[in-house]
């Protein structure tokens, strides 16, 4: 399963359970994000353990922010999913810290992890 | 008639190195305009590069790429925001074009952005503003995250702007000019980065 535009691509591996976000995230509103939100809660749904890797993201907007909080807060509260969840991002990219400090403070139940 | 939140201070355009980008009403639709705020952000952001590389000196040269590419970032999420809210709230029947100014000094950074608002969105804007400058904005952001992620989502929560000031550091004020004719509201964002 995967999402790909000019600036962006979403890709599920279902096999290695990876969602992998890679390139620009400048979508217009939770609307715009509404595909991508189904995708990652539709990984989530299916997998134990699931890593969710922001490693080749470049940016994300305060939309994205917003369908990243929808996401975790979801699955660790609305439907209360069995899955081990994990994003993933890079110590030298110093939003992806911030973004993974946030949604942890948000839902304490999340691991995160800083290459 | 002229109403200011926060700290705002005119800035006087002609003193130091400054960049404005300007935006007339058009006919294409917003997404394709959209996508050009990408690629505006992405051009201060490069010309904010260029004079922030010489600010730096006896930095290792790898971590020199990690800060130049931090501090670009930031400065490409503000200029992001600032213009999707702009794009957002413009009210686009009227001939008005609307700005995007930053302005270069030692110590800092300013984004200034003006455009003009319908009379039913100066109100909740100005409570909106008000409960942003009372409340502590760490509260605030985590709490505006859970109760759009719980379904009170909507594009106007406010947390791009409170995302530039709690992860960024940012300080952001406004002033609302009330214009008669025709009549509509001028709305500038200041939005204050400290470069350190």
């Amino acid at each position: 399963m995967e999402i790909k535009a000019d600036k962006y691509s979403i890709v599920y591996d279902p096999d290695n359970a990876i969602v992998r976000c890679s390139g620009a995230l400048l979508l217009n509103g939770s609307k715009e994000y509404e595909p991508i939100l189904q995708l990652l809660n539709s990984a989530a749904r299916q997998q134990s353990d699931l890593l969710v890797d922001f490693c080749d993201l470049k940016f994300l907007n305060s939309s994205g922010i917003n369908m990243m909080t929808r996401f975790i807060i979801n699955v660790l509260d609305v439907e209360a999913l069995e899955v081990n969840l994990k994003i993933k991002g890079q110590k030298k990219i110093a939003w992806q810290g911030k973004l993974l400090k946030n949604l942890q403070r948000l839902a304490p139940g999340l691991n995160t992890q800083l290459d | 008639m002229i109403k200011t939140f926060g700290e705002f201070i005119e800035i006087q355009p002609k003193q130091g190195e400054y960049l404005t980008i300007g935006f007339s009403p058009s006919c294409r639709s917003l997404k394709e305009r959209w996508q050009n705020n990408g690629l505006s952000a992405d051009f201060i952001a490069e010309y904010f590069r260029v004079f922030f590389i010489g600010k730096l000196a006896n930095i290792d040269p790898d971590e020199e790429e990690i800060i130049i590419s931090n501090v670009k970032d930031s400065v490409k999420y503000v200029a992001n925001e600032l213009l999707e809210n702009a794009m957002k709230f413009q009210n686009e029947s009227l001939p008005f074009t609307a700005k995007i100014g930053l302005s270069l000094y030692d110590d800092k950074l300013v984004f200034c952005v003006t455009n003009c608002i319908d009379e039913q969105q100066v109100e909740p804007f100005q409570e909106f503003i008000k409960n942003l400058l009372n409340e502590d904005p760490q509260e605030l952001y985590f709490k505006t995250m859970r109760s759009n992620a719980l379904g009170d989502d909507n594009n106007r929560s406010g947390l791009g702007l409170l995302s530039m000031i709690c992860d960024y550091s940012a300080k952001l004020s406004w002033k609302f000019e009330a214009i008669q004719t025709p009549p509509v509201t001028v709305v500038t964002i200041m939005v204050l980065l400290e470069i350190h």
